[in-house]
């Protein structure tokens, strides 16, 4: 699927293919992935368990398990530069000062035997400040995500805090070298509802003060459309439907996008036992259905779509959707 | 010779640790472990002062003290050339826990560094080095010590050699298999997402996670180690006289035990009293920070 881009862009993805090499064959995890980040704009990512938002990440900063294998003509740029050529030094000048991420499960993202100051002055290793000065930079950034007392808070350790409180901290470790794009790998999940609001509530505004780009990933539409500007929509492996996050939620052209948006139970309109689901489970991805890789659960499927996959049809404006039922 | 416990090892390797200082508090609180550490610092400070509390050198003859039994002069008797069997006894301390000390220190740092390579590294480097481990494993101490000992002639440094070979293995798997575990937490994937090298990663992310669980098993090593040396002392490939040993000792004393019991007690008692330390002081250590072992305290 492809996106008009511009130079604005910080992150560029066109036609990204990987696999993994598995006892049963090749696993193909992502398929002609095209994603577009544009500058200061929070792109969201949405889509069930397995369909690739990890390796979509893992991919964007070359960290992919050590049997993956990103096929010939992906190209993956970052402000211009070509990160699938990246040398491992080049690659670890991108981690953390260009590129961050805050991972899902605060309670594990820490080391549990380092003081939190220690951690989060180490990032600032290449930078050649003093101890005090990087010191005052971390408890600087502890402050802006919110938490009091951050000087004598530096020396205490992870488990000192609380679950909400650590997410804070690795965003703020995520920050604290200005990076360009800030990816967040479903940074709510592991909390309570309270906890996920502040949470959002702190992104948002942190955008505004650190001016980057993110790549906001989670299952969660009400908090895409809360906080992201534009959304694509994976499944399986692919792009399914991409636009802003109005044209998502409003005029939804996927039958894929418009069950998931049916089942989010914020939308059920009355009282009932079961909630509502997508019939059918996702294909396997080493034995790929031929056609349209949503055929097979599709309620709306007719004759092209088992036949041949169906090429990205542009609706205007950033709104595109690969499904057949658009072509007509 | 070691009984390494990898499932301690590992259960400790993921604990967030308290406060500074809270571990020697609950340490002291074990009766087990006051004890352990309290012997075990009697030991030291006796070998450390042995120059100031000796009464006499240990290698000073007084053959008009020959057999002499205990005494007010002579604490602990003197031995078959009238050697002061208590200065003895405190110089052999000193030679006890320099080798223990040493070898155990060379083993633990080298068990560190080659087990976090093993886990942290390549494939084929840790194919390799569990290779290695499994061989040096394979060998039985004692007949390694005697064949190395008679190619390098008895010497202490010799001992700690032969104790280092051995033992390392021991701590290098622990170091993987708790490194590999390690590898596979987010903090990890955190830490190289933001930009840290190999070197960064195991030198201040993983260490610190692995030496709490591989010092407690040191600790309990020391004894092993004190009486491998004894022993081979006592078999006449360890120190050389005059150069006093506790296994030295009972080994002169074994001679005349019939008439002189003294000197065999006066050279076993510390040598279990030692190892009694360290062993009670490496048990309460591991109590402490093994959560599966976790009472109500």
């Amino acid at each position: 699927m492809t996106q008009a881009s511009g130079d604005d862009d910080v992150l560029e993805v066109r036609d990204l293919s990987v696999s993994f090499q598995t006892a049963r064959g090749r696993l193909r995890a992502l398929r002609h992935v095209d994603l577009v980040v544009p500058r200061n704009r929070i792109v969201g990512i949405v889509g069930e368990s397995g369909c690739g938002k990890s390796t979509l990440i893992g991919s964007v900063l070359r960290l992919l398990a050590p049997n993956a294998q990103v096929d010939p003509g992906s190209q993956i740029r970052f402000q211009g530069d070509d990160v699938l050529r990246m040398s491992e030094a080049e690659l670890r000048g991108l981690r953390g000062p260009r590129i961050s991420v805050v991972f899902q499960d605060p309670m594990t993202a820490l080391n549990p035997v380092i003081t939190i100051g220690k951690q989060m002055t180490d990032i600032l290793y290449r930078l050649d400040l003093s101890a005090a000065a990087k010191r005052l930079r971390a408890a600087e950034m502890l402050g802006q995500v919110g938490i009091a007392d951050a000087m004598r808070r530096l020396d205490d350790y992870p488990h000192q805090f609380s679950g909400g409180m650590r997410q804070r901290i690795c965003i703020a470790m995520a920050l604290m070298m200005n990076p360009a794009l800030l990816i967040a790998d479903e940074p709510t999940t592991a909390l309570d509802v309270t906890l996920e609001a502040q949470i959002i509530h702190l992104m948002r505004s942190l955008r505004e003060l650190v001016q980057c780009s993110m790549l906001f990933v989670s299952h969660n539409l009400g908090l895409i459309a809360e906080l992201c500007d534009d959304v694509v929509v994976m499944y399986a492996g692919e792009v399914v439907e991409r636009g802003t996050v109005h044209d998502l939620f409003h005029r939804a052209q996927h039958p894929y996008t418009q069950m998931l948006l049916d089942c989010d139970p914020v939308r059920i309109a009355e009282a009932r036992r079961e909630l509502p689901t997508i019939p059918g489970s996702v294909p396997d991805m080493i034995a790929l259905p031929p056609g349209c890789i949503f055929a097979p659960r599709c309620p709306r499927r007719f004759e092209p779509c088992g036949l041949s996959a169906p090429d990205a049809y542009p609706l205007g404006g950033q709104h595109a959707v690969r499904c057949y039922l658009a072509h007509s | 010779m070691t009984n390494p416990r990898p499932d301690t090892a590992e259960a400790a390797v993921l604990m967030p640790s308290a406060g500074r200082l809270a571990w020697l508090r609950q340490l002291l609180r074990d009766p087990m472990g006051c004890f352990g550490l309290a012997l075990v610092l009697l030991i030291v400070l006796a070998a450390a002062a042995a120059d100031l509390v000796a009464p006499y050198d240990f290698k000073a003859i007084d053959l008009t003290a020959q057999f002499a039994p205990p005494s007010w002069k002579h604490l602990l008797g003197a031995d078959n050339l009238g050697r002061d069997t208590f200065s003895r006894v405190l110089y052999g301390g000193q030679i006890a826990l320099y080798v223990s000390l040493a070898a155990v220190g060379c083993s633990l740092a080298l068990g560190l560094a080659l087990g976090m390579l093993a886990g942290y590294g390549p494939r084929w480097l840790d194919t390799a080095l569990v290779l290695l481990f499994d061989s040096v494993r394979s060998f039985p101490v004692i007949m390694f010590a005697l064949a190395v000992i008679t190619v390098l002639g008895p010497d202490l440094e010799t001992i700690i050699l032969v104790v280092v070979v051995t033992s390392v293995p021991g701590y290098a798997r622990i170091t993987r298999t708790a490194t590999l575990a390690l590898k596979a937490t987010e903090f990890v994937l955190a830490e190289r997402s933001l930009g840290a090298g190999p070197l960064r990663i195991m030198l201040s992310h993983l260490l610190p996670n692995l030496v709490a669980p591989l010092l407690i098993l040191a600790s309990m090593d020391i004894p092993v180690v004190i009486t491998i040396e004894a022993g081979l002392s006592f078999l006449g490939l360890g120190v050389r006289p005059p150069t006093p040993s506790w296994g030295t000792i009972l080994n002169d004393g074994y001679a005349f035990i019939r008439n002189t019991p003294w000197l065999v007690i006066a050279g076993g008692i510390p040598l279990i009293l030692t190892t009694l330390g360290f062993t009670f002081l490496g048990e309460a250590l591991r109590d402490l920070f093994d959560p599966k072992l976790k009472r109500d305290r």
